[in-house]
């Protein structure tokens, strides 16, 4: 069931047009944008925060996809109908969402941090704490996408929900500071993944009823 | 066996039905019949358990499977559902002994789902993918895709097999949508409005569809102002309750 609904997301997200090379393409013009306002040396101390924001801005934009289309084409309503647990379901969409979109961000992270500058032992971990980050953002893009299911300008609504609490995972993300950083960022990772799979399930439930 | 007794629905302070009761035995086709917001879309979510009744309860196989089980059976005689086309099944609704093994129990609500296929007015299609990939998808989740061809030419959908869904008409995506009952090896049916959108072909396919489903032994419950009486072997009319 899981690796059904997997394939099926990602079927769906590449050939939807606009999820991977949308995102990806947002994400490359943000960091481009700072990378023609700012010096070279200052883009060279903030890339990684920049690349943080960038990358966080970008999987919002195509967040607002991951239930409504679901619950717009009633799947939704067939998902709460087959005997399995709604929290896996969630899990494979969320997986799903971070394979079709996050992915292909992180992956052209390296050359993104390569014009902005970035020494190869400090794109390294960079990149590290991005990838990091990536599950946490994710992970609250999907809460945040459950709350606004079936609102009108559910997408404004969800950045103003997900964007204060990224806060805590985009200081850690964007910091210069040891292994420390990593740890909190994966121990983000590890407690806020299944938890958005719960909340999801739980505000999913309540939405179909 | 799927007995619904003493339902209530309400939405917010309305109530939109009450006191309404049923039984159906295997090969028993429903026919839901009341005005716009009579309630049959919202019966039908009820008894998939995608809504909880505000009262009464729903059975399958002697299981609890929705709402209390305290009040079953009685207020048998307090079913208000109307009940039209001279079929008197729901005036008197057998006594079903329970199996205390399965009352309630996540097990029965399981059993009950994977015996339960729906289509709703949501078709569930997915636009983005080709008529093909859809019905594969049911077909992969129930193990049943050795039935994709015959359920492809059921609904004539070959020559569509590989157009993405959003090219297709409302009514094509109708029939990939009904195309899933052939797929989906389950007992009951419960379809809302099937035969919106379709051409008189697919209705006739779709009739014949429900009847053969209902002569295997199958309960099908369907909500529809097109679809004959005559056809079924109950007909419930949900009056108004307001």
């Amino acid at each position: 069931m899981f690796k059904l609904i997997l394939l099926q997301s990602l079927s769906q997200s590449f050939r939807r047009g606009g999820g991977a090379f949308g995102a990806c393409a947002f994400y490359i013009i943000i960091v481009t944008l700072f990378a023609f306002t700012l010096s070279p040396e200052l883009l060279a101390s903030h890339a990684g925060a920049v690349m943080c924001v960038a990358m966080l801005l970008a999987s919002i934009t195509s967040m607002p996809m991951l239930f409504e289309r679901d619950y717009e084409d009633g799947t939704l309503e067939q998902f709460l109908l087959w005997p399995v647990v709604l929290e896996v379901l969630v899990l494979a969409k969320i997986t799903g969402q971070w394979l079709a979109v996050t992915l292909p961000i992180l992956l052209v992270s390296p050359l993104v941090a390569l014009l902005a500058g970035l020494e190869t032992a400090v794109a390294l971990k960079a990149l590290a704490q991005l990838f990091l980050a990536s599950f946490s953002m994710i992970a609250i893009s999907a809460i945040a996408s459950s709350l606004t299911l079936g609102a009108k300008r559910g997408g404004l609504l969800q950045a103003l929900i997900t964007l204060p609490l990224f806060v805590p995972v985009a200081i850690f993300a964007a910091s210069s500071s040891g292994a420390g950083a990593l740890l909190f960022l994966a121990a983000m990772a590890l407690a806020l993944w299944p938890l958005a799979c719960f909340v999801c399930a739980a505000v999913l439930k309540v939405a179909v009823e | 066996m799927l007995v619904a007794e003493n339902l209530t629905c309400m939405r917010s302070e309305r109530t939109i039905f009450k006191g309404l009761g049923f039984c159906l035995q295997e090969g028993a086709l429903l026919l839901l019949k009341g005005a716009n917001g009579s309630g049959k879309t919202s019966l039908l979510k009820m008894i998939a358990g995608l809504t909880k009744p505000k009262e009464g309860a729903i059975y399958w196989n002697g299981a609890v499977i929705s709402g209390g089980a305290a009040s079953f059976l009685r207020k048998q005689e307090s079913s208000k559902a109307a009940i039209s086309g001279g079929k008197e099944l729901f005036s008197s609704l057998p006594r079903v002994k329970l199996d205390p093994r399965l009352r309630g129990d996540d097990e029965a609500r399981d059993d009950f789902k994977r015996q339960l296929m729906m289509v709703g007015h949501k078709s569930a299609v997915k636009l983005d993918l080709t008529v093909e990939e859809n019905l594969r998808f049911w077909g992969r989740l129930y193990g049943t895709e050795m039935l994709l061809p015959a359920a492809l030419k059921f609904y004539n959908l070959g020559r569509y097999q590989e157009t993405p869904c959003k090219e297709l008409s409302a009514g094509w995506q109708r029939r990939v949508a009904l195309a899933r009952l052939i797929i989906a090896p389950c007992k009951l049916w419960l379809l809302d409005e099937p035969t919106n959108f379709l051409d008189e072909e697919a209705v006739l396919l779709t009739a014949s569809l429900i009847e053969s489903r209902v002569k295997q032994g199958g309960i099908v419950i369907a909500a529809s102002h097109s679809m004959s009486s005559g056809v079924a072997s109950h007909v419930l009319e949900i009056g108004d309750f307001s």
